[in-house]
């Protein structure tokens, strides 16, 4: 399984996935969301690591099935200017590019 | 007809924070406004102090979807106020970047915020649930110009290689040519989104505006030029805030701008297109005039056949200036900071944006100005809502409330430049 860890190295507690992808040999990914769908394309199975906020305390993981279900976008809403993780994985599963297992942990952030 | 409103709070598919209200009295549209309720981020106001040199990086943070715009007015202000002359590969290298983020801010907008609403559907996912294939094609699309940005920028997402005086390193020339196949699959994009966006339906709408852009003889306009308009304006920048000035209205955290003793004008593709017809490439002319588009287009929802255009266009463009690009021998040219006053203005892919920085002798930054495009637009759109309403006041308001918001998607508005973000609101009386 291949580890992608999403975020935002200058924005805080937005380096949680880039900061986990670095300490288990994954993959930090600092790019447009979209951009997953080139770059896991070939992987049987893939796990995302990226900060949340939903107003649960600092610290706490949330492990989501992406092929079982949609990631609720609020989770992941980080930017307006782009299509989030969240509408990437929808426009993969349209496209019939989702990987067969995608498990995502949300860190929440401060 | 009874009197109501048709509000929506929240726009979506546009860049940033903002909605819309209506107020409709029988058959008279009472009021329209384009309400931005972004808070202003008082980005002119964390330059002041600042040195010089770090006005292209901070300002490419207005935007994540422009921001190579704002580093090219930038340093075109700054490097005018030192007295510094950029040009050669160092220049065409700009132009490269800028092709890049026309290419993926353009692809973003035509399917994925502005096709929905002309197809019927919510978003570009649900048109992926029906027409996979489609989807597929923006999405490399946007790639590609993505990657452009990254093999010259430094980075996709707020290019970090841009300085005032040329770039902190040049790129080897194998490292553009990779750049040549994926810009070739894309130019081939391109045109198939010209026909695409040339059959959707269009409603049927035509509005004299005063159109801005840039020209520059010999070239499509994008980054320099003189300020000319379709009433005659022809100026250089240094001569912008004599005849444009910024208004506050108490329901917009944007400012208003207008051309002294006229009014409203518009900037952005439909203005380029119609000043810069001819100095289209001929692939993209030719295009062009197959969808059946010519310079004389007033149709606003037309912006977005114009916009595909322009994505040939910058395919094209970005194909020519790799074929001829030699390494230069040095990455950028000396500045030496001196006190006075700078402007700038490029084209942004929705329009034009003007910068002024004052230097002290150090070259700390004074005083800055910035003028983004939506806000330029943002009284075309009113007036646009205002019309587009009144010939349909008749229509039921759900489907009201979605020909106005595909009326302010025309232009591809960033809410979020603008406040340095939308909600529509319809009332019926």
């Amino acid at each position: 399984m291949r580890v992608f860890g999403i975020g935002n190295r200058y924005r805080h507690d937005d380096a949680a996935g880039l900061v986990v992808a670095e300490r288990v040999g994954g993959t930090p990914f600092e790019g447009e969301p979209v951009g997953l769908i080139e770059v896991w394309s070939g992987e049987d199975a893939v796990l995302l690591v990226d900060a949340v906020s939903s107003g649960a305390p600092a610290g706490t993981l949330h492990r989501l099935d992406a092929v079982a279900e949609p990631l609720p976008p609020a989770l992941f809403a980080a930017s307006t200017h782009h299509l989030g993780v969240a509408d990437a994985v929808e426009l993969a599963r349209a496209l019939g590019r989702l990987p067969a297992k995608v498990v995502v942990i949300g860190i929440e952030g401060a | 007809m009874a009197a109501r409103t048709i509000v929506t709070e929240y726009l979506a598919r546009v860049e940033g924070e903002g909605g819309m209200r209506v107020e409709i009295d029988g058959d008279r549209v009472a009021d329209v406004k384009l309400n931005i309720y972004e808070p202003p981020r008082f980005f002119e106001a964390f330059l002041r102090g600042r040195p010089y040199t770090d006005a292209p990086d901070i300002t490419a943070r207005i935007c994540g979807i422009c921001p190579v715009a704002y580093q090219m007015s930038a340093v075109q202000a700054l490097e005018r106020l030192c007295g510094v002359t950029v040009d050669g590969q160092l220049r065409a290298l700009r132009r490269l970047l800028y092709c890049g983020e026309w290419i993926e801010s353009h692809a973003l907008h035509v399917y994925m915020l502005h096709a929905p609403d002309f197809l019927g559907y919510e978003s570009a996912i649900e048109i992926a649930r029906d027409h996979p294939e489609i989807v597929a094609k923006a999405l490399e699309l946007k790639q590609t110009g993505n990657k452009v940005m990254t093999v010259v920028g430094g980075r996709e997402i707020h290019p970090i290689n841009v300085r005032v005086g040329g770039w902190y390193r040049t790129p080897r020339r194998a490292e553009l040519l990779e750049l040549v196949e994926p810009l070739e699959r894309a130019r081939d994009i391109a045109l198939e989104t010209v026909a695409f966006a040339a059959g959707l339906p269009f409603p049927d709408y035509v509005r004299e505006y005063e159109l801005v852009c840039l020209a520059e003889p010999g070239e499509y306009p994008i980054d320099r030029g003189r300020i000319v308009s379709t009433a005659g304006l022809d100026i250089d920048v240094s001569e912008y805030e004599e005849h444009f000035v910024e208004e506050h209205v108490e329901w917009s955290n944007a400012l208003h701008s207008v051309i002294v003793g006229r009014g409203s004008y518009l900037c952005g593709p439909l203005a380029r297109f119609a000043v810069g017809f001819e100095e289209l490439t001929p692939v993209a002319k030719s295009a062009a005039r197959e969808a059946g588009l010519g310079p004389g287009e007033r149709n606003p929802f037309k912006s977005i056949v114009v916009r595909s255009v322009e994505l040939v266009q910058a395919c094209d463009e970005a194909l020519a200036l790799i074929a001829a690009y030699e390494e230069p021998d040095r990455p950028a040219v000396e500045v030496e900071p001196r006190a006075g006053v700078g402007w700038g203005i490029t084209e942004a892919p929705r329009g034009i944006l003007y910068h002024r920085y004052e230097l002290d002798d150090g070259g700390a930054i004074r005083t800055a100005k910035i003028v983004p495009p939506t806000a330029q637009n943002q009284r075309a759109i009113e007036e646009d809502l205002r019309a587009v309403v009144e010939s349909h006041v008749h229509t039921p308001d759900d489907e009201l409330a979605l020909l106005c918001e595909q009326t302010i998607r025309n232009y591809d508005p960033c809410i979020s430049c603008a406040t340095h973000f939308l909600k529509l609101d319809v009332e019926r009386r």
